[in-house]
């Protein structure tokens, strides 16, 4: 569990492989606004995905963390202004909306810090291989 | 320029391994902040900026002037303009394309190589030239 922004964010536990520093990153140009760039970690390219600006609510925050997701159609590393650690959470799993990425976030599922949506990591890596 | 795994692992000894594609003979790009990497095979003439030719400094966006100091990278149909080239020819590993971003630039964005210890995206100004034909 995560927060970015003021928002707060659960991925599966089994598909969160690390919380990375994020370094001086490379842009891509003509990538879409929501990936700030790449950075090489361990002989792999990694993605960064500004979670705020994905959402629609971007913010001036230089994010220094992200947590590194991995799924069978690839890995990200999404921007995290703050790790909160693994919890069990309880509540709803609608999703929450029914376009873009909301299609792809489930809940609001509820934990001692409030409401947090669970990213669907395996829709959610999917649809921003084809986000453009 | 040539993409030689096999051959790597033949003069290493033949032990199988990690397989690394190896790419060599590239154009660096320096695009305002930014920089591309194309194959050097790709490019048919180095030549001034020619008016609607794409600057990569802008995000592909067609139609944006190009600073006057710019170069234009040609592939047969295909023109790209940058700010600055550096020829650089030493063997390096070629990255692959992380899942996210393979839509990019129309699936020209052929991998990625780290040169001077910076990360530098591969664009294919064949597959641009592809795109620009289709699009």
């Amino acid at each position: 569990m995560f927060a970015c922004g003021s928002s707060l964010y659960a991925v599966p536990a089994d598909t969160a492989s690390e919380v990375v520093n994020v370094p001086t990153l490379t842009r891509v140009p003509g990538a879409p606004a929501h990936l700030l760039g790449v950075f090489a970690h361990r002989g792999e390219v990694l993605p960064v995905v500004d979670l705020t600006r994905l959402i629609g609510h971007p913010l001036d925050e230089v994010f220094k963390r992200a947590v590194l997701v991995r799924t069978p159609r690839g890995a990200v590393a999404l921007t995290a202004s703050r790790v909160l650690g693994v919890a069990t959470l309880e509540g709803t799993f609608e999703r929450l909306g029914d376009t873009g990425v909301h299609q792809h976030l489930r809940g609001p599922a509820r934990a001692a810090a409030g409401e947090v949506a669970i990213i669907d990591t395996q829709t959610f890596v999917e649809f921003l291989s084809t986000a453009g | 320029m040539t993409t030689t795994a096999a051959a790597e692992r033949s003069r290493s000894g033949g032990t199988p391994g990690p397989t690394r594609n190896l790419i060599e003979g590239l154009v660096l790009c320096r695009v305002g902040a930014d920089r591309l990497a194309v194959r050097a095979s790709e490019v048919t003439a180095f030549e001034l900026p020619t008016p609607g030719a794409r600057y990569a400094g802008t995000g592909f966006t067609p139609g944006v002037l190009a600073p006057l100091e710019s170069k234009q990278l040609r592939h047969h149909g295909a023109a790209l303009v940058v700010d600055s080239v550096e020829v650089h020819s030493e063997r390096l590993s070629l990255l692959p394309v992380p899942a996210v971003l393979t839509a990019v630039w129309g699936g020209a964005l052929a991998g990625f190589v780290e040169a001077g210890g910076l990360l530098w995206p591969l664009l294919s100004l064949e597959r641009l030239a592809l795109e620009e034909v289709t699009s």
